[in-house]
């Protein structure tokens, strides 16, 4: 750790951890974010962090949402998330199409207005909060994704 | 989110509170589309109790600020801070939208 690391005064999180398995439907989104938001008040997240691990969410699960079972039959999203005292890890898993988004090229963040699309900028920004990702299909179906933020963000 | 609109001159002001997110940002999107209808597509959000915003928020502002500029007018933002803030920095809006500290600012910058 350098010096600037050593002066920001960061509380250990409370270890917590939290679990819902629901339909990816938009109905249940809210469902999901409550899950991110509680466990963040309970282990004492700050601002920024809260405020990463729910966007690293939301987006996901977004994607999941819209994109991750079409054409198939519908089928359910299972999220954790786990306090640990340095970090928090946030599990994903699902049963539709596979899709590793640290493959997702970038939108063009300098396109003017006219230009602008906004597909693949959920991807972008996960990669942003993020310190780790991590992505596994297994043969029988279920595709899991890992997340990883730290507390205290290496610069 | 709660979403409140007043009329500040020609300038419609649409206050946006709490969290937009993939389940939210229709709403958002439809109110801003609502009030362009028949009237200056001159617009000002009011972020100031923002709290959060996902992509699917900055795609409900992106359609507002296309719609807009279609029309001949603008959208532009007021107030925003901390985690929002660093959304539309790490999405690159900030170079394609105008930010203003505060409604007032915003308002006027319709003026000049």
């Amino acid at each position: 750790m350098n010096g600037k690391d050593a002066d920001v005064a960061t509380m250990p999180l409370v270890r917590d951890r939290a679990e819902l398995t629901v339909g990816a439907t938009l109905e249940e989104l809210p469902r999901l974010l409550d899950v991110v938001d509680r466990v963040c008040r309970t282990c004492g997240a700050d601002p920024d962090l809260a405020f990463d691990v729910r966007l690293a969410v939301d987006e996901v699960c977004g994607n999941l949402i819209a994109h991750g079972y079409r054409g198939l039959v519908p089928g359910p999203i299972a999220l954790s998330v786990e306090a640990q005292p340095d970090r928090v890890v946030i599990r994903i898993a699902d049963r539709g199409h596979r899709f590793d988004l640290r493959e997702a090229p970038s939108p063009d963040l300098l396109a003017s207005v006219e230009d602008r699309q906004v597909g693949g900028l959920g991807c972008h920004l996960v990669r942003s909060v993020v310190d780790d990702i991590d992505y596994r299909s297994d043969p029988g179906g279920e595709n899991r994704l890992t997340l990883v933020r730290h507390v205290t963000r290496k610069q | 989110m709660e979403l409140s609109v007043s009329q500040h001159g020609d300038v419609c002001v649409v206050g946006v509170r709490g969290s937009v997110d993939g389940s939210t940002a229709m709403q958002l999107q439809d109110t801003v589309a609502a009030q362009l209808t028949g009237s200056a597509a001159r617009m000002v959000v009011d972020c100031a109790e923002l709290e959060y915003t996902s992509s699917a928020g900055l795609r409900a502002l992106l359609a507002g600020v296309k719609e807009c500029r279609r029309q001949g007018g603008d959208l532009r933002l007021a107030a925003v801070s901390g985690g929002v803030r660093r959304v539309l920095d790490l999405s690159g809006f900030t170079g394609i939208l105008r930010i203003y500290p505060d409604v007032d600012a915003a308002v006027s910058s319709y003026a000049s």
